[in-house]
């Protein structure tokens, strides 16, 4: 009843919502999904595309924060803790999806068997169409693109470029050293910049 | 275009160039005017990236909390099996050493004939063996 005063009063914290989830109130945690969901949804649907999947990885990512609630040790925020889960839950889901493609052998059409992380020499850029801008603007037509993505570019994309994270804290997130993070950067754009391309 | 200027370009978004590096850029971006166009493009594809936001279903956060509901019935009911396991057992235990210590009271031996519950009488062992 106190939390419902002072909630109305005043937004609580991340922290005393996870007090009150703990000691029962599952109102308290509906209020925290609702706040980080658009968070997490940008993440898992960046990562995945639209779809039924993307919702079931949202579900998951927190049902798994609801169970760690009694370990959570604030020791990171809880929007970097649920961005780590929906991170590692997106990279299974779509390393489930290539090997299910494989087992039907169907045909991958996204460059997966390139996927080094070295910086590529050659560099193959487009001249850019007079039209780039309203063609960047175009969210879906970016957002096809982004989906075209090795996996591990795509991570680097979305933690660094949608998300936002330092390329340390993309690093950490991802759990490879921090050159590797840049030179995927570098990659992913200039892919992304010859996707773009290919759709005019 | 230069693949090293590009490189140079690339990196500047997200890391520190070295002053050389950075004089280096400096100039080549004064100098290429498709170097420029390039700068501009990746400008505005990083922005258009970092605009891109979803959402989930309306009623995402009750179907989350249907589903810890859910789940959490299901280890409640688990638990509740686990914790009954016990009792039944030792129950179980007793029972089986009273009639174990019954047997031996009625027929001053243990076996697997007695536990049974079967009595063999010399008559029954002439009707079944004939001797």
């Amino acid at each position: 009843m106190l939390f419902f005063l002072f909630a109305s009063m005043t937004q609580p914290t991340d922290r005393q919502l996870i007090d009150e989830t703990l000691a029962g109130n599952q109102r308290a945690f509906a209020h925290l999904v609702a706040r980080h969901s658009p968070q997490v949804a940008t993440t898992i649907i960046s990562m995945l595309g639209k779809g039924m999947a993307a919702d079931d990885v949202g579900q998951e990512v927190f049902i798994r924060l609801y169970r760690s609630l009694p370990n959570f040790r604030h020791e990171s925020s809880l929007s970097t803790y649920l961005t780590r889960i929906a991170i590692n839950l997106c990279l299974n889901e779509l390393k489930r999806r290539r090997l299910q493609q494989q087992r039907f052998r169907f045909l991958s059409f996204s460059n997966n068997s390139n996927d080094t992380d070295e910086t590529p020499s050659d560099l193959q850029i487009p001249d850019l169409n007079q039209n780039y801008a309203e063609q960047l603007a175009d969210q879906e037509l970016l957002h096809k693109a982004l989906q075209n993505l090795d996996d591990n570019l795509k991570a680097v994309v979305v933690l660094r470029l949608v998300e936002g994270y330092s390329t340390q804290e993309t690093a950490d997130l991802l759990h490879i050293p921090l050159g590797t993070v840049l030179s995927r950067l570098a990659r992913a754009q200039t892919k992304l910049r010859q996707l773009l391309h290919s759709e005019q | 275009m230069n693949a090293q200027h590009y490189q140079l370009l690339l990196r500047s978004f997200d890391a520190e160039l070295s002053t050389v590096e950075q004089t280096q850029l400096q100039t080549a971006l004064e100098q290429d005017a498709q170097l420029r166009a390039e700068q501009q493009y990746l400008q505005q594809l990083r922005q258009q990236l970092g605009q891109q936001q979803f959402q989930f279903g309306a009623d995402f956060a009750d179907q989350v909390l249907q589903k810890i509901g859910n789940t959490t019935r299901t280890y409640q009911t688990a638990d509740y099996i686990t914790q009954l396991f016990p009792p039944i057992a030792i129950s179980a235990a007793a029972a089986i050493l009273l009639l174990i210590g019954f047997a031996y009271y009625q027929e001053g031996n243990i076996s697997l004939r007695t536990l049974a519950g079967i009595i063999l009488d010399d008559q029954t062992i002439l009707m079944y063996y004939g001797s």
